[in-house]
């Protein structure tokens, strides 16, 4: 196996992983804010790309703005669950809450195949740049769109929660809720925001990610699992975290399907999610960026 | 004495409805302008939809022209169409409630290699006619005395597609599949058959249906340098090798079995779908004299989008097929007769081509080698 075969692993790697970093961080800004693992995530992601890919395709309008539609479309999603589901339950627990929240992923998914179909839909490439070629190996101009886009969303997000008051007041109810609502700060409007802006990320990878893999109605709960299987690798309760942990999933994916087999890739994952898990149990990256 | 007349009361009783039936019966047949009944067991929800859908249009078209042309001898044809939901312990359960309807002559249907085969080992108790829009798997099928076949044996795509790479001078096959069944017959036949037509097997990958991103296997496919590559997948994932393969610069022609047929191939792989060999069963763009018919009748039936697939042509043809053998059989009808009917079958149609007589699967001309041209698919150069 040359250098070119090893490079092209990586790149794939990345590809992917910036896709799982997207929906993870959507995983990891819910959790924080409101102590919940939410079901629903991979949903937002599928919302996102069908939306972009039926605007671009049926009604022709240009993908910028067709992806644009996607993500309002997502996080008005996530803003409407909120309100009419998380609020009211907030009191029930987190364990009836998270099958509040499986439960509406059901839901958004039969919605989805009668509203959609159950065929895969495709969407044109944002950027038409030509791929990036190293050493035999090709980063494709998607690849490099959505990695651009995930560094761009990532240092926004930091800068929002360090110097903005309702970043501020995020951190805050992440750390303690009860200690943030008894310092004024309107708890239930945080986690209204924060669903929004995790069903936002969430659509945002999927319009992003429609035009190399295709969305259908139905792929929204393996998104789903693999964010939160990111997330808990990079420790869900961090930003940063949940991020280094996507990319670090896809790169373990796309190493184990290159040099041993994509049979495996799953299986693979997992176990090194268990090892890690009981190496570090509050994730890879937690205390790297506790400050973040 | 109570006993008795109870007994004698019985017997009135018996006599009447022996009469009245006797009565009924030879009227309603002499009548017998009732439909006759096809039924039809087809995947309409589920993973398997997208065919059970391409089916039901076929059926539907065909279902319209031959109840619009007066149907069989003045009767029009009913179908009872039944939601197998692409699940195939449900799909033999269907067949044995349609075999219990005594006015269904024949059953078509079953969208993939598992229902088809629940619902044939059904109808083989039950002896009733049955065509499906599937491939004929095994020699435990091709036993069968009820079951008939219209797609295009596994066999028979791997040797067509060994057959145009000899054609072309192709002799280095990579060859990236799907992990399950499909992929697995695929990768069987093209290994036995290679070397009889020059081509030799250089590099082997597999892949599953739910991946993403094929990238790594066909990085490690690149290194072998192939002259061609078998795409063996279904959507979406086909789509998305072939997407991959140009992303990553491989030039190389690629082909792919009937389970890539369809315009969906070059919705989702576009540009990259550009010059692949697909086997199918029709040229949505490009009829043989067979197809003309039907192909002119699809387009203006769908204006928007006027190339059928393999799918919806296989469809029309399991009515016409049925409704032929219905022809060719004296009133009244009953199943032994439309059974073999159908068994006797000397049938060229839009999807597929069919001789019962000696095997319950279609003939050789059945495959159509296409190429998809310019978001067309052609027949292939």
């Amino acid at each position: 196996m040359d250098l070119s075969a090893a490079l092209q692993f990586v790149f794939s790697g990345i590809t992917i992983g910036a896709f799982y970093a997207f929906v993870a961080l959507g995983v990891s800004i819910v959790f924080s804010s409101s102590g919940i693992v939410n079901f629903a995530q991979g949903q937002f992601v599928m919302l996102g790309g069908m939306v972009a890919a039926t605007l671009a395709a049926n009604a022709h309008w240009p993908v910028p703005v067709a992806m644009l539609c996607g993500v309002v479309a997502a996080a008005a999603g996530g803003a409407v669950m909120a309100r009419l589901f998380v609020l009211p339950m907030l009191r029930a627990g987190e364990f009836p809450l998270i099958l509040v929240t499986l439960g509406l992923g059901v839901l958004i998914e039969a919605l989805a195949v009668v509203f959609w179909g159950t065929d895969p839909q495709m969407l044109d490439s944002l950027l038409k740049i030509e791929p990036l070629r190293v050493m035999g190996a090709t980063l494709s101009s998607d690849s490099i769109t959505i990695l651009c886009v995930l560094a761009i969303a990532l240092i926004a997000f930091t800068q929002f929660l360090r110097r903005t008051r309702w970043g501020r007041a995020m951190r805050a109810t992440a750390i303690d809720r009860d200690v943030a609502a008894s310092l004024g700060i309107n708890v239930r409007a945080v986690i209204v925001l924060s669903f929004t802006m995790a069903a936002a990320f969430g659509g945002l990878a999927g319009a992003l990610l429609t035009p190399i893999i295709s969305t259908g109605a139905q792929s929204g709960f393996q998104m789903t699992l693999k964010a939160i299987t990111a997330a808990v690798l990079g420790g869900v309760a961090s930003p940063i975290g949940a991020v280094a942990g996507g990319l670090l999933l896809g790169m373990i994916e796309a190493m184990s399907s290159g040099y041993v087999s994509s049979t495996y890739q799953n299986v693979i994952a997992s176990v090194v999610l268990i090892v890690l898990l009981f190496l570090r149990p509050r994730g890879l990256f937690t205390a790297l960026t506790r400050q973040a | 004495m109570t006993h008795h007349h109870s007994s004698i009361a019985r017997r009135h009783f018996i006599a009447f409805v022996a009469a009245t039936v006797a009565a009924i019966t030879p009227q309603a047949y002499a009548q017998s302008n009732a439909p006759i009944k096809i039924g039809a067991i087809l995947d309409q929800s589920g993973p398997v939809a997208p065919l059970g859908q391409f089916t039901r249009a076929g059926i539907d078209m065909a279902l319209k022209e031959v109840n619009a042309a007066g149907g069989v001898r003045g009767r029009q044809i009913e179908l009872v169409s039944l939601n197998s939901e692409s699940k195939p312990d449900l799909a033999a359960s269907l067949a044995v409630r349609l075999s219990g309807d005594a006015d269904v002559m024949a059953i078509i249907g079953g969208n993939f290699a598992s229902s088809s085969n629940s619902i044939g080992a059904t109808v083989e108790k039950q002896a009733i006619a049955y065509i499906t829009p599937t491939a004929l798997l095994n020699d435990a099928q091709a036993k069968w005395k009820y079951s008939y076949f219209t797609l295009a044996e596994f066999s028979d795509m791997a040797k067509q597609i060994l057959v145009y790479a000899q054609k072309k001078g192709y002799k280095k096959a990579g060859l990236i599949r799907v992990e399950r069944e499909y992929g697995e017959q695929g990768s069987k036949f093209l290994h036995q058959f290679a070397a009889q037509y020059g081509v030799t097997l250089v590099a082997e990958e597999r892949g599953a249906d739910g991946d993403r991103d094929f990238t790594a296997q066909l990085t490690k496919i690149r290194q072998a340098n192939p002259d061609f590559l078998v795409v063996w997948f279904a959507n979406p994932g086909g789509s998305l090798v072939l997407k991959n393969a140009r992303q990553l610069g491989m030039t190389q022609p690629m082909m792919a079995p009937i389970s890539m047929d369809g315009s969906v191939t070059i919705k989702l792989a576009g540009q990259a779908a550009e010059g692949v060999v697909i086997t199918s069963q029709i040229a949505g763009s490009e009829p043989l004299p067979r197809q003309k018919a039907f192909i002119d009748a699809y387009a203006k039936a769908h204006p928007d989008a006027p190339e059928p697939n393999s799918f919806e042509a296989v469809g029309y043809d399991l009515v016409k097929m049925t409704v032929e053998a219905l022809k060719k059989v004296d009133p009244p009808y009953t199943r032994a007769k439309v059974r073999d009917a159908i068994n006797a079958l000397d049938y060229q149609g839009a999807g597929t081509v069919v001789k019962y007589k000696n095997r319950n699967g279609p003939s050789e001309e059945t495959l159509v080698m296409i190429q998809a041209s310019k978001g067309h698919f052609v027949l292939a150069k």
